[in-house]
């Protein structure tokens, strides 16, 4: 018979504490030792068959240790961002002497974060972390939040990304919505319209925040690339923008309904940015904070924005949360730069045309410097590749730069340029990729790297070995 | 006058698939040989007879969308299903393939009617086809990205577009993908279509040409790339042995001075 967990779940239900103290021991010790293995086999990091293992040993270790959290978790979910926003979270509360417990490497499926779980655990199942801060895919953050002792769940957008895992973005809303109810608190963006009216799904007594970003001079153009949702939730008309940041989220009003933006509660005023600096001010109703940081663009301005908002609800105040902003760095696989000799590569990961629209904006200002789009068709990347075709590459265009597409499906890459009017070159191995835009950067010059997910994680891998950076692991 | 006009149908609801690349392929292609096009964005409530154009294109959306423009769509159909019995070049992905057949009917039961050009009637299921295809058609090989709940039946009188050879096809059954109709044509396949498949898009082209300039040939162009990314979709699903055993090599590594 299995002995009772008495440990420190020993105030809980008897329920709560499912898993028999020698099943959970022997699920955290096997997790750590599948991640210790494949780690030095370089299989990986290690992010998700440690998970799988544990779950196999005691279905519920998730559940059981997220407990062990006295602020419990943060579950942070959408499109776009979520890796970012959750480390700037993490960096606030340890700035602030919170000690956070997270998923930095972004996976993050429900295996993914028991992994991150088992992994801050000890071998008797304490945590020494007094919160968790996790990323959540949005297609798994219903089974996740049900299972994780939630405090609170934000909402950063939803683009149209991985359609052949997500299906419809309407659907997806819905699925979020419903996962909803396992929150205290609710913290959505009001720029965009689909997230702001997942509102109708909180129920009553549950906190809710809203988060904005505002532009504090010029106002960007309304009609960029690939608007996702520019008719109104709630009764299919078309939304009036007053003002757009970028895509479709601004400042809206349904011009048949009464739904219209909500009042944020946290607002990051964008003073300006360059290449490499933004200066923004964050704002609530009754005080303001202004900060320098070097995470630049709109997308890292509404990061910033919810990151602000998550951490003032865990009482850091605002002045400290500008402080620790003004410190971040880009995290993994997001703007990284590699020195090798004298060349310089900078690394983004774009996952769908929203974040490859960025990224071309982000880049533009430098061409004609070589740069390299890499696509997978993993299933963690998406096995559709149809969405090339919304990504406005044309704007790259012009003479003189050198251009190569590689991964699983650079050969997509290289047709939907050539439509575009640019001419690559196709390497199908990877390393060869790299080999190729070493040659094409001039010494002392800047090179480009857009990719999706795995093969973000495989070139970062072939980086890393040539300038002997530290995996993210180390 | 060397001048097509392509009209893009409901550009900003139906698009949902990265499908204007079908758009784009298409003028490329005119301008390439020496052709001008002119280019219709039609949305709900544009005034436009679509007997005037010479090829209409229009792509895939989600369910909502579909409903917003299913009453336009309505307003046009005698106007569409008159084009197409006169022969014009048209392609409707996904969403509104579904809308070309008879109707619609959704997840919560409710029926959008669609205009009936194709023989066809679509029924949506719990569960979502997805995948690469491979499809032989009259056209040839044609390869793309099935992406649909929605199950398609053919009546017995209406043409399937090809035979799938990989992936579902219109209901994962009957190993029919797509419809036909003289120069009108629906289909499930994504990539966007005629990316991968120039000899479609060749096709549709030649179609409008010759009724309106009499036009019998066209001029080839270089598809070597279209053929590979079209090659390494199709063998996706096969280990890289197993690909070259069949030839598919890819490209070879080259860099340009």
């Amino acid at each position: 018979m299995e002995s009772e967990y008495m440990g420190p779940t020993a105030g809980l239900r008897k329920s709560d504490a499912r898993c028999g103290r020698a099943r959970l021991s022997l699920a955290i010790a096997a997790g750590k030792g599948t991640m210790r293995v494949s780690r030095l086999a370089r299989w990986g990091g290690g992010t998700s068959l440690p998970g799988l293992v544990a779950e196999k040993l005691a279905p519920d270790v998730s559940g059981t240790l997220s407990r062990e959290l006295p602020g419990r978790s943060v579950l942070i979910t959408g499109t776009n961002g979520k890796t970012t926003t959750s480390g700037l979270v993490r960096n606030i509360l340890k700035d602030a002497g919170i000690k956070p417990v997270g998923n930095p490497s972004g996976s993050n499926l429900a295996r993914g974060i028991t992994s991150c779980l088992v992994e801050a655990a000890g071998l008797g199942g304490r945590i020494k972390a007094k919160v968790g801060v996790l990323e959540v895919d949005e297609a798994a953050l219903a089974a996740v939040s049900g299972r994780i002792s939630t405090r609170a769940i934000a909402v950063l957008n939803l683009f149209r990304d991985q359609l052949d895992r997500h299906g419809e973005i309407d659907t997806l809303a819905r699925l979020i919505g419903s996962s909803l109810e396992n929150a205290e608190t609710v913290y959505l963006n009001s720029d965009d319209a689909l997230v702001a009216s997942l509102f109708r799904y909180v129920a009553e007594g549950t906190k809710l925040r809203y988060f904005a970003v505002d532009l504090a001079d010029a106002r960007s153009r309304h009609g960029t690339q690939s608007t996702d949702s520019d008719r109104c939730p709630f009764c299919g008309a078309r939304l009036q923008f007053d003002s757009t940041t970028f895509s479709h989220l601004g400042d809206y009003s349904c011009t048949s309904c009464a739904f219209h933006r909500p009042q944020p509660q946290v607002t990051a005023y964008v003073h300006g940015f360059s290449q490499d600096a933004m200066t923004l001010c964050l704002k609530t109703s009754d005080e303001s904070a202004e900060t320098v940081t070097s995470l630049v663009g709109l997308h890292n301005a509404y990061n910033m924005a919810a990151a602000a908002a998550i951490a003032l609800d865990l009482g850091v105040p605002l002045a400290d949360i500008a402080r620790s902003l003004a410190g971040v760095s880009p995290s993994f696989g997001r703007g990284e730069t590699f020195a090798i000799d004298d060349r310089r590569i900078q690394l983004f990961l774009a996952k769908n045309p929203t974040s490859f629209n960025q990224t071309i904006q982000t880049i533009r200002p430098a061409t004609p410097s070589p740069w390299l789009v890499l696509v997978n068709d993993n299933p963690a990347d998406g096995r559709d590749v149809s969405w090339l075709w919304d990504v406005g590459f044309e704007e790259l265009g012009g003479p003189g730069a050198q251009v190569i597409c590689a991964g699983t499906r650079g050969l997509d890459v290289a047709v939907r340029l050539k439509y575009a009017g640019i001419e690559s070159n196709v390497c199908l191995d990877i390393r060869d990729a790299l080999e190729f835009l070493l040659e094409a950067i001039p010494p002392g010059e800047t090179g480009y790297v857009i990719s999706t997910y795995t093969a973000m994680l495989e070139f970062r891998r072939l980086l890393s070995r040539r300038t002997r950076a530290k995996d993210f692991w180390l | 006058m060397k001048r097509l006009t392509l009209v893009h149908l409901y550009p900003a609801e139906m698009n949902t698939y990265g499908d204007s690349g079908n758009v784009l392929v298409l003028v490329n292609r005119l301008q390439r040989r020496g052709y001008t096009c002119e280019l219709l964005q039609i949305s709900v409530g544009d005034k436009y007879d679509l007997r005037e154009a010479d090829i209409i294109v229009a792509g895939g959306g989600q369910d909502s969308a579909q409903r917003i423009i299913a009453q336009d769509l309505q307003a046009r159909k005698d106007q569409l299903r008159e084009a197409a019995r006169e022969g014009v070049a048209m392609l409707a992905v996904c969403g509104a393939f579904q809308l070309f057949g008879h109707c619609f009917v959704t997840a919560d039961g409710s029926s959008i009617p669609g205009i009936g050009l194709f023989n066809a009637t679509t029924v949506a299921s719990p569960d979502r086809i997805v995948g690469d295809a491979v499809v032989q058609s009259c056209f040839g090989q044609l390869v793309g990205f099935e992406n649909h709940s929605g199950r398609t039946s053919l009546s017995w009188r209406q043409k399937p577009l090809g035979t799938v050879i990989r992936g579902s096809g219109n209901d994962g059954y009957w190993r029919h993908e797509g419809a036909i109709f003289n120069n009108a044509i629906g289909t499930y396949l994504h990539g966007p279509l005629l990316s991968k498949n120039p000899r479609l898009a060749d096709a549709l082209l030649l179609a409008a040409l010759e009724r309106k300039l009499g036009v019998k040939r066209l001029e080839p162009l270089d598809d070597n790339l279209e053929s590979s990314a079209a090659a390494i979709a199709a063998t996706r699903h096969l280990s890289r042995r197993e690909r070259l055993q069949q030839g598919v090599f890819g490209l070879r590594p080259r860099l340009s001075a």
